[in-house]
């Protein structure tokens, strides 16, 4: 097998809310892996490399523009590898970077990657915080969010990724969370997804190593995620 | 008829504390909140006192505010008025004032002083505008709460009144940029301590590129997360020059050396940890600028004591105990005791219960913070012992394990009180506990069985 290239774009800022967690866990994971830092002002390894997996994590309102400003260059070589069905996972605001453009209640619109047919609706008066139980390929799905902006899909071929059963969906008018489009995936739950949703993690290790991985830690994180979905259950607890 | 309204909520909110005095509850923001339901622009009609200072900032704000006011009440302000057993936020504000006020809004104090939780701004700074504000710093904090410190930097300083002197950390490249040219600025900061061991190896560095430019910041110290001194290699911009430089501390005698206009000043620290250096230093510049003496500030500094409840130590049989809050869901906080523990010398155990007392009650607490947090700082030999308690303790198993924290040292319970029953006080000398704010029931119980357990060894 082939060496496993993990490539995490700009850590540094990309890194809000313990996203940092799904790097450090994956290395757990995948200790022979090669795992490649790229800091904002670096040139991008997958712009001249093949990687197994891109991971981003949530950012300020300000990195957006700046995340976008430095992936635009290379938005035709994300575009070919979304295409080819290279992992990709982007939690919290990174999703909306891939998307079409961000409306700011200021009147701003941001353009973005235009990767994904979602476009975003951000408020910095009215932040949503909560937490999510949902469903994706018969697993269920635990996560938490904190948000300042809503997605709505503005492409009728845009896959959805987790069916939300207790908590907000993405927006108003649909019942899930998240986009896919072959293996990116891009959810606004944010922080250590993959530490806290180890089925998930199993079918995207998969994906990313092309068979099956065992998990770092397995049955602890297993007993861990059973508890947080037992608590997620209980109907006194607020979600949202 | 604002004003009448404003006549009528003072006297309501006096006579809502009034009762709730005589009922023995506690209330620190009620009489505000019906204060505010009444007038909502209540604040805006007080006769404010002469002088009016308001700390905030994400950590050591009350600690800085009471020992700040302390140090005013014994130099000539006796009366002041000030928030330091109510809330921090504006109906904690407005609380305070409409108890302590005349009839007519005036007051007999020449002086008020407030803690201001950094979120409130827009409430408050709109209506009451300070002679003096210190921002202690702003770091990452809780995300439900404050999302992140370029929001809480762009509310506070949107509202900053002009007319105020601003007290800043020249050492956070964040909140050393509050204010615009119209505001006075008085710079604290702490060079490189002789024994000081810097702290570059956390998870969270809150500003890494240049605000100016955009280019990688070069950092030549870090106190601890992102404050600390550095340059931007393109452009120049770098950390203020503080006009209240602390330059030495001796250890053995709990002194902090400042130099201030070229002369030294010493001041007695009441704790020496890197976080209390800063709180001292934040006292110090702030009453000095407001005009007290060297001798007037270091003589109340002497007098001062950190609150029990935030770090206390004692010995129980040969086992040093030491309990040291440590503000669950912030991660700068939280890191900062375990930064801490790495560094106490002893072969240690410690008790971890942090977790949200309200969310386990109302929610299932989102647990993302631990994974900013420095749990690393943990694994060295020298901690044979890791008990965590609380329903959350199964996640922090997960958390302490991806942290490099060997299985065999870390032990778990659902009950925080069962925590001691799971100690093997052969294993270690020193016992720390860390505790959130609101877990102050479990750590009394917790306390209370620590005689029987440790006493033998």
């Amino acid at each position: 097998m082939n060496k496993i290239i993990v490539e995490i774009l700009f850590p540094e800022v990309c890194n809000l809310f313990g996203d940092i967690g799904n790097i450090n866990y994956l290395k757990k994971c995948l200790p022979d892996a090669t795992f490649i830092s790229t800091p904002l002002n670096g040139v991008p390894f997958f712009a001249q490399n093949s990687v197994n997996l891109i991971y981003i994590g949530a950012m300020t309102e300000k990195t957006q523009s700046d995340v976008v400003k430095r992936l635009s260059p290379y938005k035709q070589r994300l575009a070919q590898l979304i295409a080819d069905g290279t992992p990709f996972l982007a939690t919290g605001n990174a999703l909306e970077v891939f998307g079409k453009n961000i409306s700011d209640s200021s009147g701003e619109t941001i353009n973005c990657l235009g990767l994904i047919g979602i476009s975003a609706k951000r408020d910095l008066l009215h932040r949503f915080s909560g937490l999510l139980l949902g469903e994706f390929n018969d697993s269920e799905i635990v996560g938490f969010r904190a948000q300042f902006s809503v997605a709505y899909s503005v492409d009728s071929d845009t896959t959805p990724f987790i069916t939300v059963k207790k908590g907000k969906p993405m927006n108003h008018d649909v019942n899930y969370e998240g986009v896919r489009i072959n293996n990116f995936f891009g959810t606004y739950l944010l922080g250590p997804f993959l530490v806290v949703n180890p089925f998930f993690t199993k079918f995207f290790l998969k994906l990313v190593c092309g068979s099956d991985v065992p998990l770092a830690f397995e049955s602890e994180v297993i007993h861990a995620y059973n508890e947080r979905i037992t608590d997620f259950k209980r109907p006194q607890v607020k979600i949202k | 008829m604002s004003k009448l309204k404003f006549y009528f909520s003072v006297i309501a909110a006096k006579t809502a504390a009034k009762l709730l005095r005589l009922l023995h509850m506690n209330a620190t923001n009620f009489p505000g909140q019906v204060g505010l339901v009444l007038c909502p622009n209540l604040l805006s009609y007080f006769k404010m006192p002469q002088t009016v200072i308001a700390v905030t900032g994400t950590n050591g704000k009350t600690t800085v505010s009471n020992m700040s006011a302390d140090i005013l009440r014994k130099n000539g302000f006796p009366d002041i008025v000030s928030n330091s057993y109510g809330g921090n936020v504006d109906t904690g504000i407005a609380s305070v004032l409409l108890t302590n006020c005349r009839l007519d809004g005036s007051f007999n104090s020449n002086s008020a002083f407030f803690e201001v939780d950094e979120r409130s701004a827009p409430h408050i700074f709109p209506f009451i505008k300070p002679d003096y504000i210190v921002c202690t710093n702003l770091q990452r904090d809780s995300m439900k709460r404050n999302a992140h410190t370029d929001f809480i930097f762009n509310i506070l300083n949107s509202y900053i009144p002009e007319k105020s002197t601003l007290i800043l950390n020249s050492d956070d490249l964040i909140s050393s940029r509050l204010g615009s040219d119209k505001n006075k600025k008085v710079f604290f900061g702490l060079e490189k301590l002789p024994d000081e061991i810097p702290s570059d190896d956390s998870i969270i560095c809150d500003i890494v590129n240049c605000p100016i430019c955009g280019s990688a910041l070069n950092f030549s110290l870090k106190h601890y997360n992102h404050i600390g001194r550095a340059v931007c290699p393109s452009c120049g911009f770098t950390n203020p020059k503080p006009n209240f430089d602390g330059v030495n501390v001796d250890r053995e005698s709990h002194a902090l050396t400042v130099l201030h206009d070229d002369s030294k000043e010493i001041y007695t620290l009441p704790a020496d940890r890197i976080t209390d250096i800063y709180n001292v230093l934040a006292a110090v510049t702030l009453t000095r600028t407001v005009g007290l003496s060297q001798s007037q500030v270091s003589s109340a500094l002497n007098q001062t004591k950190i609150v029990k409840s935030r770090f206390d130590s004692f010995k129980i049989g040969s086992t040093d105990v030491i309990i040291s809050l440590a503000k669950g869901q912030n991660p700068v906080a939280c890191s900062g005791v375990c930064n801490f523990i790495r560094h106490e010398n002893g072969q240690k155990a410690v008790i971890m219960i942090l977790e949200d007392f309200y969310d386990a009650k109302r929610t299932s607490e989102n647990l993302a913070w631990t994974y900013e947090t420095d749990f690393e700082f943990l694994k060295g030999d020298d901690i044979s012992q890791i008990v965590v308690g609380g329903k959350r303790c199964y996640d922090y198993l997960v958390r302490l394990l991806i942290a490099g924290i060997d299985k065999s040292k870390i032990f778990c319970c659902v009950n925080e009180t069962d925590t001691v029953s799971l100690l093997k006080p052969q294993l270690f000398n020193k016992l720390i506990i860390i505790y959130d704010l609101f877990n102050v029931k479990s750590l009394d119980a917790i306390k209370s069985q620590l005689g029987s357990a440790l006493e033998r060894n």
